[in-house]
């Protein structure tokens, strides 16, 4: 067993016993981290923060099922996702998902890379960062939440999977479309065709 | 040969065909997906074409950033907040005769 796995397990025990010193260390290590992925997802700050506090007491709540098969950061992320989705639901608002899409390609059916795709390094000194984090705001919400996800430091392809209770292979499919689409609208910010109205 | 997909393309050719495959499988790539045969093969292309290179890089670019988590996005009670929420899991422990 993994190191840190037995440290979940060790902190699900002692807050299962109510502990709250474990609490403070849980929300401690995920809280920070896990209000990001809210932010993302929930445009709104303090709604963001609304869903966060739901799921944090969700946790805590349902200490007693968490069963170690993936890590506790994942576990709570599974929580988390739901409250997201609850809380756009009484918004009137459904959670735009996206399929497979051809069209999202960047070349054509003959392997040739499609008109408009430049393939040119970016402007090192535009706002990579800035620019990213617009184009990802604009994803389906499927992709936007894989992405993150994934790219979170330290979380394994297959924990995001069981997360988004997806198969690997449809995850690798959904990032594949995330990455190329945060790609492609980035580029026409950083790109050599980059237009003013981004800076 | 089935890996022969990912050929070394003609220098400087931007339509080069095999760009697509390529394109296609760096996904797989930076999830480290691919069989080691593969992946020479691909990384082979790379070498070879700037294309696919830029392709690469501005993958990884949106990769770094896409996890990035800003604190100072965290609200200015962000701690109280939190604080009160582990108050009120005691709270209702209490209240359901667990402590
Ligand atoms: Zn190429």
């Amino acid at each position: 067993m993994e190191a840190q796995h037995r440290e979940d397990l060790a902190l699900a025990e002692r807050l299962a016993a109510g502990d709250e010193a474990a609490a403070t260390e849980l929300f401690r290590r995920l809280s920070g981290e896990m209000f990001g992925y809210a932010r993302k997802m929930v445009a709104d700050p303090v709604l963001a923060e609304d869903v966060l506090q739901e799921a944090m007491l969700g946790m805590l709540k349902s200490i007693g099922k968490y069963d170690g098969r993936v890590s506790l950061r994942a576990w709570g992320y599974g929580i988390l996702r739901h409250k997201v989705v609850d809380a756009q639901r009484k918004r009137g608002r459904e959670p735009i998902v996206s399929g497979a899409d051809p069209e999202a390609d960047d070349y054509r059916g003959d392997g040739h890379w499609k008109d408009g795709v430049t393939l040119e390094p970016w402007n090192e000194k535009a706002e990579v960062v800035d620019v990213v984090r617009k184009c990802m705001d604009a994803l389906p919400h499927n992709q936007r939440e894989a992405l993150f996800l994934r790219a979170l430091d330290g979380m394994p392809a297959k924990e995001v999977a069981v997360v988004l209770e997806m198969s690997y292979a449809n995850l690798r499919q959904v990032l594949h479309r995330a990455r190329q689409a945060v790609r492609r609208c980035a580029d026409q910010a950083l790109g050599p065709q980059a237009t003013e109205e981004w800076s | 040969m089935v890996m022969s997909k990912f050929e070394c393309p003609e220098s400087g050719d931007p339509l080069m065909p095999s760009c697509h495959l390529v394109a296609d499988t760096l996904s797989d790539y930076l999830e480290e997906q691919l069989s080691d045969a593969d992946r020479m093969l691909l990384e082979e292309h790379l070498r070879a074409c700037g294309l696919c290179m830029v392709y690469l890089d501005q993958f990884r670019a949106v990769y770094r950033v896409a996890g990035q988590v800003d604190c100072s996005e965290l609200p200015d009670d962000f701690e109280e907040v939190m604080g009160a929420v582990i108050r009120r899991w005691q709270a209702d422990r209490q209240a359901d005769g667990k402590e």
